[in-house]
C-alpha cells in the first residue's frame, strides 16, 4: 500500500506544477497546444524516471561530496538521449520544443526528485515516485495545453500526427470558427490561465481536506 | 578517495558510452530528417517544386549557400539563396533566446521573409534589432558570406 501512497502523492499531495510550482519555465513556454505538451510531457517522464532509477541504484556508491554533479551527469545523459530520439522520431515536434525538451536538465522538479527521494530509497519506490511525478507534470501540462489551445487557436488536438503518425491527424477538433482570443497564445495568456488553473485545484484541495477533517 | 574518484570514472564511462549507443540508433533518422527539412525550405525560397531527383550539389554551388555563424548562444545554420546579385536567408538551425534572439527564426516571425532578395550594401547596412545586436550581426557575417560563396563561383 506504501507503494501506492508514493505514486499518488506524487501525482496529487506533491504534484510539481500546482503543490510545488516546480518547473514553470517549460511548462508556461510549451503549453500552448495538446501536441507541444504532451511531446514535453513524454520527455520529462523519461527523463525523470531514467534519472531516479539510476540515481537509485547507484545510491550507495555515489560519493557525498560529489552527489550534485553526479545527479546532474545523469539527468543531463538523459535528457540528450531525449532530445536524439525525439529529433529521430519526432522532427516536426522537435523543431517546435526543442529548446525548452534541452533545459529539462536545469528542470528542479528532476533535481528536486533525485537529491530528496531517489538517492536514499530503493529502486522500485523511487520508480513509482518518478512516474508520480511524470504524471502528475503532464496532468498540469495537459490541461493547460488543452485550455490555451482551446481558448487562443479555436481547436483542440491539432498537428497530433506530427506525434503518433498519421492515424492520430483524425483527432483534430475545431471548437469554434470564430477569432479566437489570441492572448491565450502568448506568456500573459499563460501566466493568468495557469494561476486561474492553479488557484481552483488548490481551493478544491483545501475544501476536500476540510470534509475530510470534519 | 581512489575509490570514489574510480566510481566517478565508472558512472561517467557509463552515461558517454549511453550516449554513443543512442547517436549510433538516432543518427541515420536525424540526418534524413535535417535533409528533408533543408529541401523542404529551398523550394519554398525557389517558390517552385524540386525535381525529385535534383543534383544538391549543383544547386548547392549556383543558388544556395549554406553558412554556419556563431549566434548568441551557439552556431546559427543558415541557408542562403543568391539571385541576380540578391540574397534571401532563412535559419535551419539555432539556439538564439526566446524572445529575443528568435526573431531570425521564419516560423515564428515575419522578420527574416521581409528581408528576402537584398543586395549586398543593403544586408551590410541592416538595422540592428535591439536587444539582439550579437544576432543581428551574425545574420549580416551570413549575408556577407552568401556573396562571397557566389562569387567565387562561376555558374554558367
Amino acid at each position: 500500500m506504501a507503494n501506492i501512497a508514493t505514486l499518488t502523492d506524487g501525482v496529487l499531495q506533491r504534484n510539481p506544477a500546482w503543490a510545488q510550482l516546480l518547473g514553470l519555465c517549460p511548462l508556461l513556454a510549451v503549453s500552448t497546444s495538446v501536441t507541444n505538451a504532451l511531446g514535453l510531457a513524454f520527455a520529462s517522464m523519461f527523463v525523470v524516471i531514467g534519472s531516479n532509477v539510476s540515481i537509485s541504484l547507484l545510491r550507495n556508491f555515489i560519493p557525498q561530496f560529489a552527489r550534485l554533479p553526479c545527479f546532474v551527469l545523469l539527468i543531463a545523459t538523459f535528457t540528450t538521449v531525449t532530445v536524439m530520439f525525439l529529433e529521430a522520431y519526432a522532427y516536426d515536434v522537435y523543431t517546435r520544443i526543442a529548446l525548452f525538451v534541452q533545459i529539462i536538465v536545469t528542470n528542479c522538479m528532476i533535481l528536486g526528485r533525485a537529491e530528496a527521494f531517489a538517492s536514499r530509497q530503493r529502486v522500485g519506490a523511487a520508480f513509482l515516485d518518478a512516474l508520480g511525478t511524470g504524471i502528475g507534470f503532464a496532468i498540469a501540462l495537459l490541461a493547460l495545453g488543452a485550455i490555451r489551445e482551446m481558448v487562443g487557436q479555436g481547436t483542440l488536438f491539432a498537428d497530433l500526427d506530427l506525434l503518433f503518425g498519421p492515424w492520430a491527424g483524425s483527432f483534430a477538433i475545431t471548437i469554434s470558427e470564430t477569432e479566437p482570443l489570441r492572448l491565450a497564445q502568448f506568456a500573459p495568456g499563460a501566466f493568468l490561465i495557469a494561476g486561474l488553473l492553479f488557484a481552483f485545484v488548490n481551493a478544491l484541495r483545501s475544501s476536500t481536506s476540510k470534509q475530510k477533517s470534519m | 578517495m581512489l575509490r570514489s574518484l574510480i566510481t566517478l570514472a565508472c558512472i561517467g564511462l557509463g552515461a558517454g558510452s549511453l550516449l554513443v549507443v543512442s547517436n549510433e540508433l538516432t543518427k541515420e533518422r536525424i540526418d534524413a530528417n535535417r535533409f528533408a527539412q533543408t529541401r523542404q525550405l529551398m523550394a519554398q525560397m525557389l517558390g517552385e517544386d524540386l525535381p525529385k531527383e535534383v543534383d544538391l550539389e549543383t544547386l548547392h554551388r549556383c543558388q544556395f549557400s549554406r553558412q554556419t555563424v556563431q549566434g548568441y548562444a551557439g552556431s546559427i545554420d543558415l541557408l542562403g539563396l543568391w539571385r541576380v546579385n540578391q540574397v534571401s536567408l532563412r535559419v535551419t538551425r539555432h539556439l538564439e533566446t526566446p524572445g529575443i534572439g528568435t526573431f531570425i527564426d521564419h516560423t515564428r516571425n515575419p522578420w527574416m521573409p521581409s528581408q528576402d532578395a537584398k543586395s549586398q550594401s543593403q544586408w551590410a547596412n541592416l538595422d540592428t534589432v535591439s536587444g539582439a545586436t550579437i544576432t543581428t550581426n551574425a545574420i549580416k557575417r551570413a549575408a556577407q558570406s552568401v556573396f562571397k560563396d557566389m562569387s567565387e563561383q562561376s555558374c554558367g
